[in-house]
């Protein structure tokens, strides 16, 4: 028998699991989440073994979905020197890059920035010639003070050839030690959101080999050795570890993305409200098709903007160690929690803070702790109490829902316990078997994924080829990325066509998913 | 009555020329970056009225064309206009005395404002559209006998052609064409206009409205605050009193090409208040009306405003998706668009829509009983 580890490490607690290779839960953990990230995820690994008593050599495929990324972004920390061509002069030239960066984050990783000759019109044609000279002269003026570079080109999602050459230059002077990242292989049309996140990828070098070789040695000390690494990413789906050390930034916010998944596997549903509830917030999100659905607004991150497609996602300040305070008009409920100390402080488990699972217990929803601590508090207040924190849930499930019916809510996490069995909106409330450690097991079970983006002109295409390249490109995207062959296949199509501009322009983006190969 | 244009006020115009452009017109967070990269923080930038203008006073429209999609990838070097107002000043022979937009309604509101700030030059408060059209004639310069003559187009890689034709209708057609040539975006100045010739010929005030509009948006706290103030904002502009059409949620978004252009629709399913109603909006690069079962409710050129209650900005057509909550405005285009000829180009019957024009606060009341 084979199995796999699954880790997600969240804000409040990292949660592990293991599965056998017919996806069924062996063991599972959760442990408060720690500062450096890196011991909480190592003791998860040591008690999930001790718990399952398995041969850590059985263990052949180890997933992590972690938030090392996004709290170096958040935190400045780690992070590394760049320096930053833009290609595309005398095109762009009014906005340099960084625009409305927060000052912080930009002094952290600033060592120089460029906008050369060079790039693309959207149909291919030339703006300019690559300016070659300008390329060496910056590698020299770099050469011993960077760490990465971030190049991006206009229109390289069409033709990415000056990013290419210009990484080229940059190797023979810089030498193969420095990182470099390409914005065609990291975003879409939107120059600014795309080298945004570009320079972000390039920054978290440090972060992701730190990262990554925490997550082998974490794996080695506990024996496991053999087994293939992967990282959970922002679309739920996985890339091996190889790939994460070149696109560190795809990990950011899959946690989010990772119960949802999980929440899905765990009851089989294509559509319907996920609520994960946490220690300190509640995360709705919606599944459609299996995937959560994605959110129309602009991604910022750490104050950033970027053209990253999130999960859509409502958060709010209600979770299992949510904080109450007060009563009748002076009532208020959170935004703080006792968040992983709630075994201590909750007054259930014999502590002085009225919580949200105090109030659970009390309506009697769930058997936690001691009942019998709860003899003070006064009907009305747990009336009351229950009565906002469910006009909370019920306000955000209506905000997230996209038609008048009822739907089904999945409610997974920890804090879901204080949740009742029926909430208006909803047609019936799941409670899938495992439901607390739903993110675990969602980067677990997680695919393989391979997405393609491109603008085609469909008077020279016709539109049925230019879907079916499209589609063939992905595939071998997820194949590139460790899918086997014959189980990929196209799980998302968007077509935007582009108004005002020749030969009928749509933009297609596809994305393939499929199993890992065993 | 003159102000200056702070660069706090230039996010304000930003929101503001969106929520005039009735889904069309590009996104201004470029523009507005570029236009507060360049402004003087001490002087701003100075804005006349038309009732300032004097005979020997001589306007020059800039703008932007091309497609919006195109423009957030091949963002400008920042000299397009300053080239092209410089080409076009040669040629004629004599110099600006101040700058105006064409159209209001995206990013071309702010496009003249780089420049003002570039020369130093004043920016006139008013347009030739209310929100934004395709073509140069559907305005109320053409309405008004303003013929205008040649335009001077630049590249983004800096490349300057002048174009010259008497008919308005023949000259928006080449600058289409060239638009194409350029590769997909261009910018222009020229269509230049004495003072007392445009004095009858504006749209005035619809800089300050943007303004206004976009600074109500962004202190707002609450979506009825907003709505309230945008209001009492319309209301007293050279727009009119807004109508709620419909709070909801969008589904059913179908996206096409017909003839080279976008077009779709996507419904609108009522909550709240409106729970059990229902709204159809139809959209071609921009929207062009809202239609409850089989009624028409606001047809263009009234505008429509679809507001996205979450981030109190307005839904782009290009934005759209099932799901969004969104409060929806028929708001009354002037009255110069509702004559006969620009209806001609910009009603309904232009667009496809085999329904005269009625005005949006005759018709938002229809359909409630059925």
């Amino acid at each position: 028998m084979s199995y796999r580890i699954g880790i997600d490490v969240g804000g409040t607690h990292t949660d592990a699991v293991i599965m056998d290779n017919n996806r069924q839960l062996v063991s599972k953990i959760k442990v408060p989440t720690t500062e450096d990230i890196g011991s909480g995820i190592k003791r998860a690994i040591a008690g999930l073994l001790t718990q399952s008593e398995l041969d850590p050599r059985e263990i052949q495929f180890a997933m992590l979905g972690t938030t090392h990324c996004t709290n170096a972004i958040v935190e400045r920390r780690n992070l590394a020197k760049i320096g930053v061509v833009r290609i595309g002069a005398p095109a762009s030239l009014a906005i340099p890059p960084f625009l409305n960066w927060p000052k912080e984050l930009l002094d952290k990783v600033f060592v120089g920035s460029h906008i050369i000759s060079g790039g693309h019109e959207f149909d291919g044609r030339r703006i300019a010639p690559l300016d070659e000279a300008a390329l060496r002269e910056m590698a020299a003026e770099w050469k011993g003070k960077v760490a990465a570079v971030a190049i991006t080109s206009i229109f390289s999602p069409v033709d990415s050839g000056d990013e290419q050459r210009a990484q080229e230059i940059f190797r023979e002077i810089l030498g193969d030690d420095i990182h470099y990242s390409l914005s065609s292989e990291i975003g879409s049309i939107g120059l600014i959101e795309r080298e945004n996140a570009t320079i972000l990828n390039a920054a978290l070098v440090h972060v992701a080999r730190l990262m990554v070789r925490g997550f082998e040695e974490s794996l080695a000390e506990n024996g496991i050795r053999g087994a293939r690494i992967f990282l959970g990413q922002n679309d739920g789906t996985l890339m091996t570890s190889d790939y994460a050390l070149r696109f560190p930034v795809l990990t950011i916010a899959s946690g989010p993305t990772n119960s949802i998944r999980g929440a899905a596997y765990l009851t089989d549903a294509k559509g319907a409200l996920v609520l994960d509830v946490g220690g300190t917030t509640t995360d709705i999100g919606v599944l459609v098709q299996g995937f959560p659905r994605e959110s129309s607004l602009v991604a910022q991150i750490g104050g950033v903007r970027t053209n990253f497609r999130m999960p859509d996602l409502l958060s709010f300040g209600l979770g299992g160690g949510t904080r109450i305070r007060g009563e009748g008009d002076t009532l208020t409920v959170g935004p703080d929690s006792v968040g992983y100390l709630l075994p201590e402080k909750g007054l259930v488990f014999g502590g002085t803070d009225l919580t949200a699972t105090d109030i659970a217990v009390a309506k009697g929803l769930t058997e936690l702790g001691d009942r019998g601590k709860l003899g003070s508090l006064s009907p009305q207040l747990v009336e009351s109490a229950y009565a906002t924190m469910i006009d909370l849930v019920e306000e955000a499930i209506d905000k997230m829902k996209t038609t008048s019916d009822d739907i089904p809510a999945i409610v997974v996490g920890g804090g879901s316990i204080i949740l009742p069995d029926q909430l208006t909106g909803v047609s019936e409330v799941i409670r899938p078997l495992h439901f607390e450690v739903a993110n675990a097991i969602g980067v677990t079970i997680a695919e393989v994924s391979g997405q393609v983006e491109k603008i085609y002109s469909l008077e020279e295409w016709g539109r049925d080829q230019a879907l079916e390249e499209a589609k063939r490109l992905a595939a071998g995207e997820a194949e590139a990325a460790g899918a086997s062959a014959d189980s990929v296949e196209i799980v998302d199509i968007e077509e935007v066509p582009l108004a005002y501009l020749p030969g009928n322009a749509v933009r297609i983006r596809v994305k393939a998913v499929g199993q890992l190969t065993i | 009555m003159g102000w200056r244009i702070t660069g706090e006020q230039l996010a304000h115009i930003g929101l503001g020329a969106n929520l005039l452009s009735s889904g069309g017109g590009g996104d201004t967070y470029t523009f507005q970056a570029l236009a507060l990269s360049v402004i003087d923080h001490q002087r701003g930038i100075e804005v006349i009225s038309f009732g300032e203008l004097g005979a020997e006073d001589y306007v020059v429209i800039i703008g932007a064309t091309g497609s919006a999609a195109l423009c957030e990838e091949m963002i400008p070097s920042g000299q397009e206009v300053i080239t092209a107002l410089r080409a076009y000043e040669e040629r004629l022979g004599r110099r600006a005395t101040a700058v105006m937009p064409l159209n209001i309604g995206g990013a071309n509101a702010l496009i003249p404002l780089i420049l003002a700030a570039q020369c130093g030059l004043p920016v006139v408060d008013g347009d030739g559209m209310s929100r934004t059209f395709p073509e140069l004639h559907m305005s109320s310069l053409h309405l008004a006998g303003v013929q205008g003559n040649s335009l001077a187009m630049t590249s983004v890689s800096g490349e300057t052609v002048y174009l010259a034709e008497p008919d308005n209708i023949l000259l928006s057609q080449l600058v289409m064409q060239t638009t194409q040539d350029m590769g997909g975006v261009a910018y222009f100045a020229g269509l230049g206009v004495s003072g007392q010739a445009l004095s009858t010929a504006i749209i005035p005030n619809t800089l300050s409205t943007s303004c206004e509009l976009g600074r109500i948006a962004h202190e707002a706290n609450d979506v009825p605050q907003c709505l309230s103030d945008f209001h009492a904002c319309f209301s007293n502009s050279i727009y009119g009193r807004p109508q709620v059409l419909i709070r909801g949620k969008i589904y059913g978004v179908l996206r096409q090409f017909v003839d080279g252009l976008v077009e779709g629709s996507f419904h609108i399913a009522g909550t709240g208040r409106y729970e059990g109603a229902a709204l159809e909006i139809r959209y071609k690069n921009e929207y062009l009306s809202a239609r409850r079962g089989d009624s028409y409710v606001c047809l263009t050129p009234d505008l429509l405003l679809v507001l996205d209650e979450e981030r109190l900005s307005p839904c782009m057509v290009d934005e759209i998706e099932e799901g969004i909550t969104v409060t929806v405005m028929g708001i009354p285009a002037p009255n110069v668009l509702r004559t006969g000829e620009l209806l001609s180009y910009i009603g309904p019957e232009a667009s496809g829509i085999m329904e005269p024009y009625t005005p949006v606060e005759l018709l938002a009341g229809k359909g409630w009983l059925e």
